[in-house]
């Protein structure tokens, strides 16, 4: 946000705490100035199949633990069990890329450096301290084997992904990170969609071009258990997570429920999602059918994408928002375990209607206080290009469609895919990542003009480095209160930076910071000044 | 009832159990397989325990295949193949000579190389997908894969007989048994006794030591081609490229032994230091490419490459000779050859003489003189020029219309076929045929400024009377190109009928007439039904489509001054019935047409009793309106109509004479036709001075233009174009194509059913069989040589035998072409050109509809995954290059007037410009073929195929 942040009109000031202004969002695609030259390709020429018409995503994490969010991309790959001989000479010729944010609005491409240019066919990824060492390892997800970068702590990484015993070899898609048996270190889900069989099912519609998932048996979603030593052990069975037929599109995991542990929330496509509720003992049920959270639009296995978590009607209690190839799903949890299909109440529907949405999150943009929409759009079946989707919440919980004045891109179409959320440039609001399938990623800095406030917590564990994943943050500010899990990995294939940020519309402190910390442990703050990056360690004075 | 109830549904149950059983995916889906190369195949098919396979084929012609097209021969018979493109870069000429020279880039890893001319794959298949060592074990996996065991079918599809290759080659006639035993590399069934020496397969590079070898391949990237005198093809056709390969042979076993040489002589250094370059020195001598197994290569010779083989350093001679470039001497040759096994000295002269490789351009043109062939001419708008359209040589002649002298020659593109001028005299623009082109030429400078490109074959242009629009006629889009003739941008495209040919704009300027050459599709058994196109030249639309009934090829067009009619030019074929009227005239009648502003059209013959008028061609009308002079290709003649007597007779006639008898009377002509002038040979084009005094006419096939007096109706003067003297071979066969001389009374020529060579769009009942019975379309002639059989029957075996007796008998009626005549005729329909693709150049990326369709044309299995028995697949009978079998076939488009069922298989080459198609051209349209001739899949299995599908099978076809 490029403007003052001191009040201008005292009117405005003086009004209820959170009623901040209102102006027009705008977003500015600073991607070729940024330096980011990056180009996904799929491995061919037209989609021809799911592996091909499915990727990719994008991550921001912070490898370099200079506060400023970094950008991994990946890439898709010639193999020849996916791609048409067509295009055999992309062999090799396509790898993943990191991005180092050089802190003045520039990015510099240093993949080979790093060590992280997988060339396998990438999907997502998730980035989170698995050692404790104090820096960000990277899990690259992909159809067939993934790769689990430890981070050197020196700018470079190392391949670490057999001796910690993360190759799952299935098309995984999605990797949220949490410490699902409250040990103290974070161990890994790994949401895999389904297998494919080289293309030997050909019976489709003919104007979809290939068959779409139900063509396919699923696959299983892995729960990996941090043993503490560097190895982690497949606990999917006896944490009653294991699901021979899921399709997951992608995952989050958070404290749903906000009863203090780590919960799942898996989006299937089309079929059924999962909602994994955890018994704090580290044993999970699937209560989606039950709370209201498996399907979407009327009953519909929906073709769900990226789920993505947030109290959009300031209810205390979080919502869920969830793309698909038609109307979304926005799952209101109007009572504590008890969620209702309000998309289209909330006008989501009507917005997303046109699109085919796959990566979206419920991020507060104009710091205003409310959680707003943005959802990457694209075919899924074809390289037809759509624009993106911006929706504004009216702070009633009324979405209004305000992309066409949100800057020229987005008058531009891509296909979309994959997106991620962070304030890349520390200026107070939050920005986007767009993963586009076949095309280059966009980075669209928010240059919102308005006077709000802002506040970012970082909760920290004792290191002092590590983001605290699994905390909870609620700030309130007169009588509102925002809630915030801290977590990365939300909407399609990709990973946001986890550092919460909060707008506090024209109040310029919060009243109360309160961190419920992982290990239970709650701590609050009061009276915190408002635009500025806080962070705070555990146990620190 | 209750048991045959459940019967159904077990029977139901075990259908659905099998057809799970079959949607159970258990393999992935076959892939497009990609060529890699005769180099891949070797690495497991070369040595004593795969029979030296490798070797063997290095040994055979098909190794040397491509390299024969740099051969003076190649070029005669890319000529008489109908190929106006090089040996080395003609599709037809490729699609046998070389592996996967028309694929699109992706079908080609790198590791192949088309140089290798036809290599494994040819035979056996793209091997991307059964190459590994695995699957070829399983040799039935192997054939899933797409392995194929070529069968004798497979050799004749290249090797079957040839017209362009045996009128060149002296060949013995190719007998497949005895061609399988020469190529026969079997593998040997039991190991091969296991030899004792190693040593290194690489070999001797010249010069110092630590320079690296390039491989010939490195050579090759510069030295090929005929700029370069195809010095790699050079090589490759003599005994170096074949030295290593010869180790393979028991000869060289047996050579070797004598020399107390035990091992493999393939890998042993005594044997290699001469049969392979670089031998001795490990890989890190080498640049990637370089192969040992090429034998002795360039650098044997001129010394290791690596470091003067770049272009750069190779322009600069001294720097390249710093680099290591050597010139070899008697010592270089002598090193290998004064050791040699030949029993006799090494006589160096001879040796370097026999493997001569210089760097001199070779032109791969036809040495056929270069005619003029002027088709049509333009007066300059001041009428002190007269221009002339060329076809034959690709130039416009400027004549002084006081002198008649040649006062320049200039070059435009290929197949100039109509000029015409800008109004203000200071542009004249060009059509060209076969470029797809105009020209457009500075008429002070002579010279081409700009060349656009319009649609396909270009044939009448012409300015509006402001000048500010050009209208050219796309003869094979059946469109007219509206081009802004200051921007030279084309801003409209207007849809006309059939092959437009010729045009002219109306007195008040604002109508331009457009002549149709081909008739519309009509129903079968009825007449042509042709069109003039009427184009509102203010609003820029087609205005108007005026039917002219029960005619054909509409060539020229005039306007009458008056503004009230234009007159054109038009046979009236009488094709349904028949040639059995021949002797009373009544078969292909000619004569004009005047077409009223109002859409009325009166037609008239100048056909008269005892001579006709074949090919009536071009007409013009004099400024004062009362003579209209029309040319006769076939008879050399020009008709001087009298205008007033004509429309006189046709006032004077009832409606019901005018529709009915007038049209078809075979003497009414001598009522209005002043006289006839005599011309050079086929007169096409026509003009007149301004003053009306003058006509000039483009002799096309004597390379002259008569000048006519119109006062006196004589043929004054004849210009000479400057053409050469010596009528060749070919082009009197050109002269006998076309001219009516050969027919009775003649009534026409060859040229009058195959205009530009090619078809009239007609079907005709011409053979003994009965009236009405075996009605058959007329076939193209261009580059149908390698085609043979001929017609629909497939009967005729020889174009000699199609156009000598038969064509006495059923068509001229009057004595045969002599065996001289015969064989100029033939010569000349061989090399009747048959234009490059317009749809896809050679090589080029197909689009994603072809790509579609090219999927259907060989697919073997139906959307609904049943398998497709081979004669139903549309390869297995249309196989290029050519794109058909050359057999017979029932496709289930016998029609009661058939006496019989099957019929020859056409060639697909260019096969959109010749609609209607099936041999009685009842399909209008390629896709007709199908959703309306199919009907039980006998043309094919195709009534699975969604409309989509049909649709990419013909943009498919359309690139043959």
């Amino acid at each position: 946000m490029r403007a003052p942040t001191s009040c201008v009109s005292l009117l405005l000031c003086l009004a209820t705490p959170l009623a901040g202004q209102s102006t027009a969002l705008l977003f500015t695609d600073v991607t070729e100035e940024a330096g980011i030259q990056f180009h996904h390709g799929f491995g061919d020429q037209e989609l021809s199949n799911i592996v091909e018409g499915t990727g990719p995503g994008a991550l921001f994490f912070d490898f370099n633990n200079d506060d400023y969010p970094d950008i991994y991309l990946l890439n898709g790959t010639w193999k020849a069990e996916v791609n048409d001989n067509r295009s055999r000479n992309l062999r090799g010729q396509l790898t993943n890329a990191l991005y180092r944010n050089n802190g003045d609005g520039t990015f510099t491409d240093v993949t080979a450096a790093a060590g992280v240019g997988d060339d396998g066919y990438g999907m997502g990824g998730s980035a989170a301290d698995y050692d404790g060492d104090g820096d960000l390892d990277l899990y690259v997800l992909n159809y067939g084997p993934n790769v689990f970068y430890r981070n050197n702590g020196d700018g470079t990484f190392t391949d670490v992904t057999a001796e910690a015993g993360l190759t799952d070899p299935l098309w995984s898609v999605s990797a949220p990170w949490l410490d699902y048996d409250a040990d103290g270190d974070l161990d890994l889900y790994v949401a895999n969609y389904l297998e494919y069989d080289e293309g030997a099912f050909r019976h489709f519609y003919a104007a979809q071009g290939y068959p779409g998932p139900l063509a396919y048996k699923g696959q299983p979603d892995h729960l990996y258990r941090n043993n503490g030593n560097g190895t982690f052990t497949d606990v999917s069975e006896e944490a009653g997570v294991f699901d021979p037929d899921g399709r997951a599109m992608s995952a989050i995991a958070v404290d749903l429920d906000l009863d203090g542990d780590q919960d799942i929330y898996v989006a299937n496509d089309a079929m059924s999602s999962a909602y994994w509720v955890n018994d704090a003992r580290g044993n999970f049920t699937d209560r989606a059918l039950i709370q209201g959270v498996a399907f979407g639009e009327g009953g519909q296995g929906a073709s769900s994408m990226g789920p993505t978590v947030g109290d959009i009607d300031r209810n205390g209690l979080l919502d869920l928002w969830i793309p698909d190839m038609a109307y979304g799903c926005l799952l209101s949890q109007k009572e504590e375990g008890l969620f209702a299909d309000i998309t289209a109440e909330a006008n989501l529907a009507i917005i997303s209607g046109q699109y085919t949405g796959w990566g979206s999150g419920l991020v507060d943009f104009d710091n205003d206080g409310y959680l707003d929409v943005y959802t990457a759009n694209g075919n899924a079946h074809h390289l037809y290009t759509e624009e993106d989707l911006l929706a504004h919440n009216d702070r009633s919980g009324h979405f209004l469609d305000v992309a066409k004045d949100a800057g020229d891109y987005f008058q531009t179409k891509s296909v979309g895919r994959g997106v991620a959320f962070a304030d890349f440039d520390n200026d107070g609001d939050m920005d986007i990542l767009v993963a586009n399938l076949s095309g280059s990623p966009k980075l669209l800095r928010n240059d919102t003009q308005n006077d709000n406030h802002w506040l970012t917590v970082v909760p920290l564990l004792a290191n002092g480095e590590t983001v605290a994943l699994g905390s909870t943050i609620t700030v309130t500010v007169g009588a509102t209160r925002s809630i915030h899990p801290v977590h990365g990995v939300f909407g399609y294939l990709s990973a946001s930076d986890p550092r919460p940020h909060f707008g506090l519309g024209a109040a310029d402190r919060a009243d109360r910071v309160e961190i419920r910390w992982p290990d239970g442990e709650e701590q609050l703050l009061e009276a915190v000044p408002a635009n500025q990056i806080l962070e705070v360690v555990q146990g620190a004075k | 009832m209750r048991n045959s109830r459940s019967r159904a549904v077990v029977l139901t149950g075990l259908a659905y159990l099998l057809a799970m059983a079959w949607s159970v995916p258990s393999a992935a889906q076959p892939k497009e397989p990609v060529y890699v190369g005769v180099r891949v195949c070797s690495e497991c098919h070369s040595g004593p325990g795969a029979g030296h396979q490798y070797s063997l084929w290095r040994l055979s012609s098909h190794a040397k295949a491509l390299a024969t097209l740099s051969m003076p021969e190649s070029k005669e018979i890319a000529r008489l193949s109908g190929s106006p493109e090089a040996p080395h870069t003609a599709r037809v000429c490729l699609g046998c000579h070389a592996t996967a020279a028309d694929a699109e880039e992706w079908e080609r890893d790198e590791t192949f190389l088309i140089e290798d001319g036809v290599q494994c794959e040819t035979c056996h298949g793209p091997g991307s997908e059964y190459m590994d060592e695995a699957v070829m074990r399983d040799r039935e996996l192997a054939m899933e894969r797409g392995l194929r065991m070529a069968s004798p079918q497979t050799c004749m599809i290249c090797h079957g007989p040839k017209g362009s290759h045996e009128a060149v080659l002296s060949t013995e006639p190719y007998v497949v048994e005895t061609a399988l035993e020469t190529i026969a590399h079997p593998r040997p069934v039991s190991p091969p006794i296991e030899t004792s020496a190693q040593g290194s397969a690489a070999g001797a590079l010249r010069g110092s030591s630590n320079r690296r070898g390039a491989g010939v391949r490195g050579c090759a990237a510069c030295h090929s081609g005929p700029e370069m005198g195809f010095q790699v093809s050079r090589w490759r056709m003599g005994p170096h490229a074949r030295a290593y390969a010869v180790l393979a042979t028991p000869a060289a076993l047996e050579m070797a032994r004598r020399s107390g040489v035990d091992g493999d002589p393939q890998v042993s250094y005594a044997c290699l230091r001469c049969h392979a370059t670089g031998a001795g020195h490990d890989a890190s001598s080498f640049e990637a490419g370089f192969d040992s197994r090429d034998g002795v290569q360039c650098e044997s010779c001129h010394g290791a490459g690596a470091d003067y083989s770049a272009e750069a350093v190779m322009l600069d001679r001294p720097a390249a000779k710093a680099a290591g470039l050597q010139e070899p001497g008697p010592e270089v040759c002598a090193s290998c050859h004064d050791q040699g096994h030949a029993g006799s000295p090494f006589d160096y002269e001879a040796a370097v003489a026999k493997i001569a490789h210089p760097k001199v351009p070779i032109t791969v043109g036809a040495t056929e003189p270069v005619y003029k062939t002027p088709i049509n001419l333009a007066l300059s708008p001041d009428g002190s020029e007269l221009w002339v359209a060329c076809e034959s040589s690709s130039t416009t002649v400027v004549i002084d219309t006081s002198t008649h002298e040649l006062l320049a020659e200039i070059e435009v593109g290929g197949q100039p076929h109509d000029v015409t001028f800008h109004p203000d005299g200071r542009r004249a623009y060009v059509t060209n045929r076969l470029d797809d082109t105009l020209s457009v030429i500075d008429v002070e400078a002579r010279e081409v400024v700009a060349t656009i490109d319009v649609g396909d074959e270009p044939h009448g242009v012409l300015l509006d009377s402001s000048g500010e629009l050009i209208y050219v006629l796309n003869g094979a889009q059946d469109s007219v190109s509206q081009i802004d003739s200051a921007t030279l941008e084309e801003t409209k495209r207007l849809t006309t009928s059939r092959v437009p040919w010729s045009l002219a704009l109306s007195p008040d300027g604002e109508k331009i007439f457009v002549t149709n050459t081909l008739s519309g599709f009509v129903a079968p058994r009825t007449t042509p039904m042709s069109e003039v196109t009427v184009i509102d030249t203010r609003r820029g639309v087609v205005e108007d489509r005026f039917t002219i009934p029960a005619a054909n090829l509409l060539q020229g067009i005039a306007w009458h001054p008056s503004g009230e009619f234009a007159m054109i030019t038009l046979n009236r074929t009488k094709n349904l019935v028949p040639m059995t009227r021949l002797l009373q005239g009544w078969t292909i009648t000619n004569g004009i047409g005047l077409v009223w502003n109002d859409g009325r059209v009166d037609q008239v013959l100048l056909d008269q009793p005892g001579i006709a008028f074949p090919d009536a061609a071009d007409a013009i009308i004099t400024s004062d309106g009362r003579l209209a002079l029309v040319t006769s290709s076939g008879s050399d003649r020009v008709a001087v109509v009298d205008l007033g007597k004509l429309l006189a007779l046709l006032d004077a006639a009832s409606p019901e004479e005018r529709e009915r008898v007038i049209p078809n009377h075979l003497a009414k002509s001598t009522e209005f036709v002043e006289t006839f002038v005599k011309t050079g040979r086929s007169p096409r084009g026509i003009t007149i001075t301004a003053d009306d005094k003058t006509a000039y006419v483009a002799n096309a096939l004597d390379d002259t233009v008569t000048v006519i007096d119109l006062e006196r109706f004589e043929a004054v003067e004849e210009i000479d174009l400057g053409g050469p003297e010596l009528i060749s071979q070919t082009r009197w066969g050109e002269q006998l194509f076309h001219s009516a001389d050969i027919t009775f009374r003649r009534q026409f020529s060859c040229h009058s059913c195959h205009p530009d060579g090619h078809v009239d769009g007609i079907t005709y009942d011409i053979e003994p069989d009965g009236i009405g019975t075996d009605p058959v379309d007329n076939r193209t002639l261009r580059g149908i040589f390698d085609t043979a059989p001929f017609k629909w029957t497939g009967l005729n075996p020889s174009l000699q035998r199609q156009c000598g007796p038969r064509l006495a008998v059923f068509f001229t009626r009057i004595e045969p072409f002599d065996p001289e005549e015969l064989e100029a005729l033939e010569l000349y329909i061989t090399t009747i050109p048959r234009p490059p693709n317009r749809y896809r150049d050679l090589g080029a990326p197909l689009t994603e509809a072809q790509r579609l369709g090219k999927a259907v044309y060989q697919r073997t299995h139906t959307n609904g995954g049943r398998p497709i028995p081979p004669e139903g697949r549309c390869i297995n009978c249309h196989p290029g290059p050519l794109f058909t079998d050359r057999q017979q076939h029932n496709v289930g488009t016998q029609t009661p007037l058939d006496l019989e069922d099957t019929f020859d298989t056409p060639h697909l080459t260019n096969i959109y410009d010749s609609a209607p198609y099936l041999h009685d051209g009842t399909a209008f349209s390629l896709e007709e073929i199908w959703t309306r001739f199919n009907t039980y899949d006998q043309h094919g299995v195709t009534n699975d195929l969604t409309k989509d599908q049909l649709n990419h099978l013909i943009e498919y076809l359309k690139t043959l």
